[in-house]
């Protein structure tokens, strides 16, 4: 059993005197993940699927066990339901890719303004293409209106797309609810899971969407690696958007017969050590277990909002302390700039993102220029929100 | 550290040199940063190639601010020739703060809107 005491210690960057509060961005990545997708080049390296020799044989086993591993992570029911990608705006472009002949003209499709714009712009663009109407669904007390959502879907929506975690407020939408509301109607639900699966346990399956996409770089695995779940019975109505190498089963100069589900929906070489490395990220973050994951990511919240109560000048995005939310913060300070602040906490060693977060509605809506995130992994501790606390102070103090 | 934040920036940043719009101008033109989302407009009175008057405003970074102000300060009365020669490296030096690389969109955004505008 891995505790939290140890983690910090797996991931060699944090030796540096640095207080990384960016994994909503990106993970760090334990040692463990690096050295097994440093086992594959310097020991089997090879391409999948094709080799008839023993180092082929280990990759293409390898990588069909990511597969597996990735199944059960996210309780798919079927382990032919998981595509790998090079990321989540890949894997929405390809569902986008592969759905758009399922929509006809006058249809609409459900979009929230808090969508990251990988969850939004292959939307519009599929929108655009197909002559499809886009509903907005929109802000209430700064974070999403659920009501309005709802609202929204009738009979002629065709698809609601939502991130099951907003990457800008942290909060934890009613999937469930959504994509019900969405069945009844006929209409399809897509998720952006990148927020959520190194936070809170998925099962796909329980959730009843339709489709749920996320990286690997965000859930302690390595960048260039993504997923797209698509359920079985719809993934069987769809034809490959993609195609080359090894995707196909037979070839001639006139006819194509297409590689089983979901081997087809993959073509040319994937990122075959970046598979393997999130296929150990899912060890390791099961290894730890999702009520220490928890208990650990409360315990950061709290203290926050503990730490946030004693600065009035600290405004959160969608600041309601009762909402389900994951460690995420994005915030505002009246009269400094998001990116001057971001700036200044760098100089205090603390990283932070700021800006629009690649979603621009959110600061639309609100009218502000963008925000400053904090956002929190496994490593962090309460003793690095003290120091990021009094850079604040510091900072606060300097502008004013 | 390189202090990018000194007293002098700051004190642009709060009490910012020709902000607003000229009661007269020739050139209007908008400068924006995607990554920052700094957002200005530079307005100027263009008489015989030089500037006679120059002004700006909008939303932005303490570094954009103060390096607008510092800019529409210093090229008044400049021929179009002499601005369209100005460097990044000069608008840091005018600011007294070293060259770097993290910063420079916010910086050099006023005088870049400017060189488009003019060039």
């Amino acid at each position: 059993m891995k505790t939290l005491d140890t983690i910090r210690q797996e991931f060699s960057p944090l030796t540096q005197d640095i207080i990384y509060f960016d994994s909503g961005a990106s993970t760090l990545t334990p040692n463990s993940v690096v050295e097994a997708m440093d086992a594959y080049y310097t020991q089997y390296r090879s391409n999948i699927h094709r080799g008839i020799y023993a180092w082929s044989q280990q990759s293409t086993d390898k990588y069909e066990l990511a597969r597996l591993k990735v199944a059960q992570f996210i309780q798919a029911n079927q382990v032919e339901e998981i595509i790998f990608t090079r990321g989540t705006t890949d894997s929405i472009n390809m569902i986008a890719e592969l759905l758009i002949n399922t929509f006809q003209k006058g249809q609409n499709i459900i979009i929230p303004v808090t969508e990251h714009h990988s969850n939004m712009l292959p939307w519009r663009e599929l929108a655009q293409r197909q002559e499809l109407e886009i509903r907005y669904a929109g802000l209430r007390d700064e974070i999403l209106d659920i009501e309005e959502l709802m609202g929204h879907i009738d009979e002629n929506t065709a698809l609601v797309v939502i991130g099951h975690v907003s990457n800008v407020l942290g909060s934890i939408h009613p999937i469930q609810e959504i994509a019900h509301k969405a069945h009844s109607v006929g209409a399809l639900c897509v998720v952006d899971g990148a927020q959520s699966v190194a936070h809170i346990p998925i099962s796909v399956s329980e959730l009843g969407v339709d489709a749920y996409a996320f990286s690997g770089h965000k859930v302690y695995g390595s960048t260039g690696v993504g997923v797209l779940w698509v359920k079985y019975e719809l993934l069987q109505t769809l034809t490959p958007s993609r195609t080359g190498g090894d995707m196909v089963s037979y070839v001639t100069l006139d006819t194509v017969e297409y590689a089983p589900i979901p081997q087809r929906f993959e073509a040319g070489t994937p990122p075959i050590a970046e598979v393997i490395g999130l296929s150990k990220a899912i060890d390791w973050l099961q290894e730890i277990g999702w009520d220490t994951i928890q208990e650990h990511e409360k315990k950061l919240i709290d203290y926050m909002w503990g730490q946030i109560s004693l600065r009035p000048w600290i405004h959160v995005l969608g600041g309601d302390k009762t909402m389900s939310r994951i460690g995420c913060f994005a915030f505002t300070i009246q009269g400094i700039h998001t990116h001057d602040i971001a700036h200044m906490l760098a100089q205090h060693n603390v990283c932070v993102r700021a800006g629009q977060h690649c979603a621009s509605g959110i600061a639309e809506t609100l009218d502000i220029v963008g925000s400053t995130r904090i956002t929190f992994g496994l490593y962090n501790t309460v003793e690095e929100i003290d120091i990021c606390m009094q850079a604040l102070d510091s900072i606060y103090k300097t502008f004013n | 550290m390189n202090d990018l934040y000194r007293e002098y920036i700051l004190d642009l940043y709060r009490n910012p040199l020709n902000k607003g719009v000229l009661s007269e101008y020739t050139h209007k033109s908008h400068g924006h940063n995607p990554s920052c989302g700094d957002d200005i407009w530079v307005y100027i009175q263009m008489v015989d190639d030089k500037v006679k008057d120059i002004s700006f405003e909008g939303k932005a970074c303490a570094l954009c601010i103060a390096g607008a102000s510092t800019v529409t300060e210093k090229i008044k009365h400049m021929s179009i020739d002499e601005i369209s020669h100005l460097s990044a490296e000069q608008v840091y030096q005018w600011l007294g703060i070293e060259m770097e690389t993290t910063r420079i969109k916010c910086v050099t955004l006023a005088l870049r809107t400017v060189q488009e505008m003019i060039g």
